[in-house]
């Protein structure tokens, strides 16, 4: 994208009143901490049943609907959080190699999602039915699980990344 | 009361693990990564027994086999977080001395941690039919609130 296009984007209302308020900023950050919580356990243990690792006594189709709901209340909430938080600092994320890493595996992410959700993550049925969990259900959960462990630590690696870099961050300048 | 707690400070902020990590830049950034990567997974567990508690999602399963279920994963995910929560303090102790935020997170943590091993488990592991609703919702609320404290605190570091 253009720089000038990046700058427009940040210097919209909204965009500026979360960058520039002391207080604004930290909550929704605190906030996308939050969902991410929720949606990463929810999302760990849906995998973890599917890699026949954890509640392995219940069914397939209990843990995954179960916690579904959750899963989805996780997601709305880092989204739309996250969203607001790259608004408001685009032109500033916008050059972070780790910034451009976590969109990339945002775009992984949602291609897995299309691949996998009719065949494992709403065909839980069928996965009940199936005397040991098919391939294709672990394979889904071993790349969710890939990928979101690695769009996490993208996410947390842009606070330590500066232009230019340097001299070595410090802890100080970090958040 | 804080005061007197300097000396401790004073000596973590030598240790050769604390000089070892900030002596690079990599390793608290890799460090941090594991902790919030391990916080997900006690967070995660911790939620679903607290909603499991209050009534909703995974209904099929008696909360104290579904807290027996997740219990290693709660355990093992705050036994890292301890593990690489102390090794970012000792990297920086004088920085949290003087920091807000992680006083407000100490404050919350220990009684925290006390509660998850004696009121929530034992109300956790209690027959379902003897627990009174509310105690069950007290108890997953209070949860909620101590862990969600301690969260807000630990970001709140990088902010003060």
């Amino acid at each position: 994208m253009p720089p000038e296009f990046v700058q427009w984007l940040q210097n919209a209302g909204l965009a500026t009143a979360i960058r520039e308020s002391a207080i604004v900023y930290p909550v929704i950050l605190s906030l996308h901490l939050t969902g991410m919580a929720l949606f990463g356990g929810m999302i760990l243990m849906t995998d973890l049943r599917l890699l026949g690792i954890a509640m392995t006594k219940r069914p397939v189709s209990e843990v995954v609907e179960g916690l579904r709901p959750w899963k989805h209340l996780g997601l709305t909430l880092v989204v739309t959080c996250g969203f607001l938080l790259a608004w408001s600092k685009i032109a500033i994320y916008y050059p972070n190699p780790f910034f451009r890493l976590k969109l990339g595996l945002l775009t992984l992410v949602t291609i897995h999602a299309l691949v996998f959700r009719r065949s494992v993550y709403r065909n839980t049925r069928e996965l009940d039915r199936s005397p040991v969990i098919p391939g294709r259900a672990k394979l889904a959960a071993a790349l969710s699980l890939v990928l979101w462990i690695g769009l996490v630590s993208a996410g947390r690696w842009i606070g330590y990344w500066e232009p230019k870099a340097a001299a070595p961050p410090t802890t100080a300048q970090v958040n | 009361m804080w005061q007197s707690f300097k000396w401790f400070f004073e000596w973590n902020d030598k240790t050769w693990l604390g000089q070892a990590i900030s002596g690079t830049i990599w390793a608290f950034p890799v460090i941090e990564t594991i902790h919030i990567l391990a916080l997900t997974m006690m967070f995660g567990a911790i939620v679903i027994i607290d909603l499991r508690m209050m009534g909703f999602g995974l209904k099929k399963q008696p909360v104290a086999l579904l807290a027996k279920n997740l219990e290693p994963y709660m355990t093992w995910g705050m036994l890292t977080m301890l593990a690489t929560g102390y090794m970012l303090f000792t990297s920086e102790a004088m920085k949290c001395f003087v920091n807000d935020g992680f006083k407000f997170k100490m404050a919350v943590l220990f009684p925290a941690i006390v509660f998850q091993f004696t009121l929530f488990r034992w109300v956790t592991h209690k027959d379902e039919e003897k627990r009174p609703m509310l105690l069950g919702w007290l108890v997953a609320l209070l949860s909620l609130t101590l862990w969600f404290g301690v969260g807000i605190g630990g970001r709140a570091i990088g902010f003060v």
